[in-house]
């Protein structure tokens, strides 16, 4: 685990100040900012690279009830499973020309969709019709919001510098007195090779 | 965690493992280094302090490490009764991604993608038996199969790994000596982004040398990693633009020699 209050600590120099009272007293920069850069840094690192794999088996079947919530902060549906059996990724017009009365139909699931029921659900085909049966998810997730009062991040030290970067980038392009343009673009690059590391080394995100 | 088979770099082109403390510049030389090379003088610096000059250091070396995956340590992973996945991270903070798995008899259990396991067997994560496919995901997400039925089974695993901070004037970084003047590279880089404009530009050829050093050491590694049958190669730096980044390989000088 790596702190985000560690991370923001280790930029104060670089930002010009020399202390956390210093950079919270001045009118350019807020330590609340670094901490929302920080927790975009980690949303977009989610979408980019998919570094936040989790599975889930909180959920089971439950008669005659074909759709369930999507795992808390998911970003991207890897694969799910039915009491250990892989359902297959259907889309809901594949839906409707394999079944024409596929919202009713019944029996051991088989498939799931994450577009035939709302936003944040997922659809089982067919319909479950007994009760129990454990449904596993794998998928990429987004962390819980950072903040100073949770600012604990689940990487390996060497992934910290990617989100010091992110708050570098965001500090120095801001529209203030220390705006650095040029610095804020180098900062981005620097943002995006570490993605290109993280895809070579975790795959892409979504 | 018992470690198995050592930690750290590669030694074997410059001797013996385990034969006393790690050759080359210890923490407190960087940083006299990188304080004399900004005409701050030896420690004692005022425009750059210590403290910043260290954490500048240790970003270097993280960053180094990062693009090598040189440094490496091998675990002995408890595995739980009927249990398919573990973050590594909560057991291994220094996790970065697994190199290469053993079970505890020696046999090779092999990498595996979702696809390949779902058709190897439409049930394989509730599948009891002996480990012989591992699949890993995201920065620590790793899955075993099949599962043992019963705790009491370990497998072999080593990894890529990463970092601790270097805290101590005498702590040594756990690259090869040769290298380590990339740190103090990447230091003068890092420390001089504040200043920013032409005062920034003129240390770009600091970091093109430490890419360039990275870029050595990871095709090192990465022949090597290939010839153990590892899993995972390093970044491949000679593929990156450089330029992107704002850096004018024409300009950049050759190594110091240390």
């Amino acid at each position: 685990m790596i702190d985000a209050a560690q991370i923001i600590l280790n930029l104060v120099p670089a930002l010009g100040f020399q202390s956390l009272a210093d950079l919270e007293a001045s009118d350019w920069l807020q330590d609340v900012e670094l901490y929302q850069w920080a927790d975009e840094a980690s949303q977009r690192l989610a979408h980019q690279a998919g570094v936040f794999a989790e599975w889930d088996n909180s959920a089971t079947a439950v008669s005659l009830t074909s759709v369930y919530p999507a795992p808390v902060n998911f970003v991207n549906l890897v694969a799910l499973y039915y009491a250990g059996a892989k359902l297959r990724e259907t889309n809901v017009a594949e839906l409707a020309a394999l079944d024409a009365n596929w919202p009713a139909t019944g029996g051991t699931p088989i498939r799931a969709s994450i577009d035939a029921g709302n936003l944040g659900t997922f659809t089982l085909y067919p319909m479950p019709t007994s009760s129990g049966a454990v449904i596993l998810a794998l998928f990429d997730k987004y962390l819980p919001t950072i903040s100073a009062a949770a600012s604990a991040l689940p990487i390996s030290s060497p992934a910290q510098d990617y989100f010091a970067y992110h708050m570098l980038a965001e500090a120095r392009g801001k529209e203030s007195e220390a705006s650095m343009p040029d610095m804020a673009q180098h900062f981005r690059k620097r943002v995006q090779m570490f993605e290109e590391i993280f895809a070579k080394y975790y795959g892409g995100g979504q | 965690m018992a470690s198995w088979g050592g930690t750290g770099w590669n030694q074997s082109r410059w001797g013996q493992a385990g034969s006393g403390p790690p050759p080359g510049l210890p923490l407190g030389a960087l940083q006299n280094r990188v304080s004399q090379r900004l005409d701050e003088g030896l420690i004692g610096a005022t425009y750059y302090t210590l403290a910043e000059i260290t954490a500048r250091i240790n970003e270097g070396y993280r960053f180094f490490v990062l693009l090598t995956l040189g440094l490496e340590t091998t675990a002995v992973v408890p595995l739980a009764a009927a249990t398919t996945f573990y973050h590594m991270l909560s057991a291994y903070p220094d996790w970065i991604l697994p190199l290469r798995v053993y079970s505890s008899a020696g046999a090779k259990i092999r990498p595996a993608t979702l696809a390949e396991l779902d058709s190897l067997d439409s049930g394989w994560t509730n599948s009891p038996g002996a480990p012989l496919r591992y699949i890993a995901r995201g920065f620590d997400l790793f899955g075993i199969y099949p599962q043992p039925a019963a705790p009491g089974t370990n497998v072999i695993v080593t990894y890529a790994q990463a970092p601790a901070d270097l805290v101590n004037a005498g702590d040594v970084p756990l690259i090869p000596p040769e290298y380590q003047l990339s740190l103090v590279d990447y230091a003068i880089y890092a420390l001089r982004q504040k200043e920013g404009g032409q005062e920034f530009l003129k240390t770009l050829p600091y970091f093109d040398r430490f890419l360039s050093d990275a870029q050595e050491y990871g095709e090192y590694v990465r022949t090597r990693n290939l010839g153990n049958r590892y899993e995972a190669t390093p970044f491949e730096l000679s593929l990156f633009d450089r330029s992107r980044l704002g850096i004018d390989r024409a300009k950049t000088p050759a190594r110091r020699t240390a």
